[in-house]
């Protein structure tokens, strides 16, 4: 148990951290941005590189983030029923739905892993002037999707052992990250 | 099994997930592949990866983190709460002026932000307190926030429009611009309702009294932050109208401006850039997730048929081309009593849109009649987050059938907003067409 409980702690802090990780690309996405218009606009010279970095910046950012928001269960759901149900029933709904996720979680993990393989392979790039390669890019579905198919497993072997002994297995750490966990809407 | 069993199982799985409190896009992506992996086998599968990284490369869809990062930096900067006490000051002598001048500074803050969240909270934090410490008729209060909140998703920049723009390949550019005369109208609306109420029924939004109505200098202060608030409207809306910058790079400057005039208010600091940033990298992944589950579904449906099904169907009703647009805006208010607003577009969109362009109608008319119909779905109980937010940062002695009580006229005037741009497209169509020239 103790040594289940140590696992599952350790998957909350990789993906606290590596959603904090990614944070620090938010700025860099819009300086990169602000870059090629101004570039762009008042000194008639358009960047190569600026567009092709926001959008690879922006992948990781999002696929990344999910299990950040996993680890803070804000993925957003329908609470007109779920809310109001008991602790114990809510496990029993979140273990059922915990398991169509971890299914499609586990497909995306595997079919984005091949798919970056075969892009490597083939050596192909993006279609845009700068071309980079794009194995990088279809990387990050690989990589996000395991960070979150990691978190909703943590979630999911909570939840069968409130569903089974009716106690929680630990104090998890839901305590939301800094003051940032406001409007979403 | 024919297709028509088939969708109304997979809708129905959907509901069910829905009920269960799945989180919506792993359920709805779940689903998909489960029926997937029961008709046609693993190869269904295959939809997966190029599905996520049409999403993740789509340069409209990063609009959405600079739009939100422009709106986080703005909600620590202190402008929203600089100019709601600039609004008493100037209209606190009229009666009726708070509430009027909710729905003003609630535009404003829609022009810089492109989600509900901002502008309900800030003024019901704001806002709320002195208009019932002044005895303003609570009802009116309440629904005048939310109304105004609302804007957020109507008056561009808009994340919901450009979950549209991205799910039907409609110009995000010309959304946001034919927004504009609609959100005229709604505002202009909400305005003479609130006056005209105010007007007859004085008690219910008394004036300020004398000594409260502020001096030249609060007035000068007033009038200067209502110039940075037009300036960064500008730095948006002005780039894309002007053709200097695409929406994505136009939220990229946004973004960059609103952390200049944040410094300016000297309310801007590592810690405030690192909430920010912890924030947008939140609502972004939520949004991208959410996409990710309801493009694979709606990849999925349309490889099955299902928009010819449901195209049949609509046909099958004899309506005529208004009667299902009028069909299809009942089906999502129904939706809208139940379902996030984010859900609807991702579902709906990729579904109606065909249809009504198929009809010879304008995407861009229909996406603003969807955003419109997002208008009420935000406030129609028992699930609208504009009651949630306002719920969370009202005074202790609100109630939540207060608030649902509080929606009447406001879902009104939507009601008929929503009419009136769906009888008379021009209302829409004619701006971006002088606009953009076509």
């Amino acid at each position: 148990m103790k040594l289940l409980r140590g696992f599952l702690h350790a998957i909350d802090q990789l993906s606290l951290w590596s959603g904090r990780l990614v944070a620090i690309l938010v700025p860099v996405m819009v300086l990169a941005l602000s870059y090629e218009v101004i570039s762009r606009y008042f000194f008639d010279a358009p960047t190569l590189w600026a567009q092709d970095t926001a959008v690879f910046v922006f992948g990781y950012i999002g696929l990344i983030g999910g299990a950040y928001v996993m680890r803070e269960r804000a993925h957003i759901n329908v609470d007109l029923f779920y809310g109001r149900m008991r602790p114990r029933t809510k496990a029993l709904c979140d273990v059922v739905t915990g398991a169509i996720a971890l299914f499609f979680l586990t497909l995306v993990v595997i079919y984005g892993w091949r798919e970056t393989m075969h892009a490597y392979d083939a050596n192909q790039h993006r279609p845009t002037d700068w071309a980079p390669l794009l194995a990088p890019f279809i990387l990050a579905i690989a990589v996000g999707g395991l960070l979150l198919l990691l978190q909703t497993l943590a979630l999911w072997i909570r939840n069968i052992h409130l569903l089974v002994t009716g106690e929680p297995l630990d104090q998890e750490a839901l305590a939301v990250d800094s003051t940032a966990g406001e409007p979403r809407t | 099994m024919g297709v028509e069993y088939l969708v109304l199982a997979i809708f129905g799985s959907m509901l069910l997930a829905f009920a269960l409190g799945a989180p919506v896009g792993l359920a709805l992506g779940g689903i998909a592949m489960l029926f997937g992996l029961a008709f046609w086998g693993p190869q269904s599968f295959n939809l997966i990866p190029s599905t996520i990284l049409n999403s993740t490369t789509n340069f409209l869809l990063l609009a959405i983190p600079l739009f939100i990062f422009m709106g986080q930096v703005l909600m620590r900067s202190g402008l929203g709460e600089a100019m709601f006490h600039s609004v008493h000051v100037l209209a606190g002598r009229m009666p009726g002026g708070l509430a009027i001048g909710v729905i003003i500074v609630c535009s404003l803050i829609g022009a810089m932000v492109g989600i509900i969240g901002a502008g309900v909270m800030t003024a019901g934090t704001v806002a709320l307190p002195p208009m019932l410490k002044r005895g303003y008729n609570r009802r009116l209060a309440l629904g005048a926030i939310m109304a105004g909140g609302g804007l957020g998703i109507l008056i561009p920049p808009s994340i919901p429009m450009v979950l549209f723009a991205a799910m039907t390949k409609a110009s995000l550019g010309q959304m946001f611009v034919g927004a504009l005369i609609p959100a005229g109208i709604m505002i202009t609306f909400f305005v003479l309702y609130i006056g005209i109420r105010c007007w007859i029924r004085p008690s219910d939004g008394p004036p300020l009294p004398v000594e409260e109505r502020g001096s030249m200098r609060d007035k000068l202060v007033a009038m200067r932050n209502g110039a940075f608030a037009f300036g960064l409207i500008f730095m948006v809306l002005g780039t894309i109208m002007l053709g200097m910058a695409t929406p994505t790079e136009a939220g990229a400057m946004g973004g960059l401006f609103a952390c200049i005039l944040a410094l300016f208010f000297r309310k801007f600091g590592w810690q405030a850039l690192k909430d920010s940033s912890i924030g947008t990298m939140r609502l972004t992944a939520m949004c991208l997730w959410i996409l990710i589950g309801a493009t694979v579904l709606s990849n999925f449906n349309l490889l099955m048929g299902a928009g010819k099904l449901v195209q049949g169907t609509f046909v099958d009703m004899g309506l005529g081309p208004l009667g299902t647009i009028a069909m299809m805006q009942l089906i999502m208010l129904i939706l809208g009593c139940i379902i996030d607003e984010f859900v609807i577009v991702l579902v709906c969109a990729p579904l109606f849109t065909p249809i009504a362009v198929a009809m010879g109608f304008d995407p861009v008319w229909f996406g603003i009649l969807m955003i419109l119909n997002l208008e009420i779905a935000i406030q129609t109980p028992p699930y609208g987050f504009a009651l949630f937010y306002l719920k969370g940062v009202a005074p202790p002695d609100v109630t939540m059938l207060e608030i649902y009580k509080s929606i009447g006229p406001f879902v009104m005037i939507k009601l008929v907003v929503l009419t009136i741009c769906m009888l008379i497209p021009e209302t829409i169509t004619w701006l971006p067409g002088i606009v953009f020239g076509h």
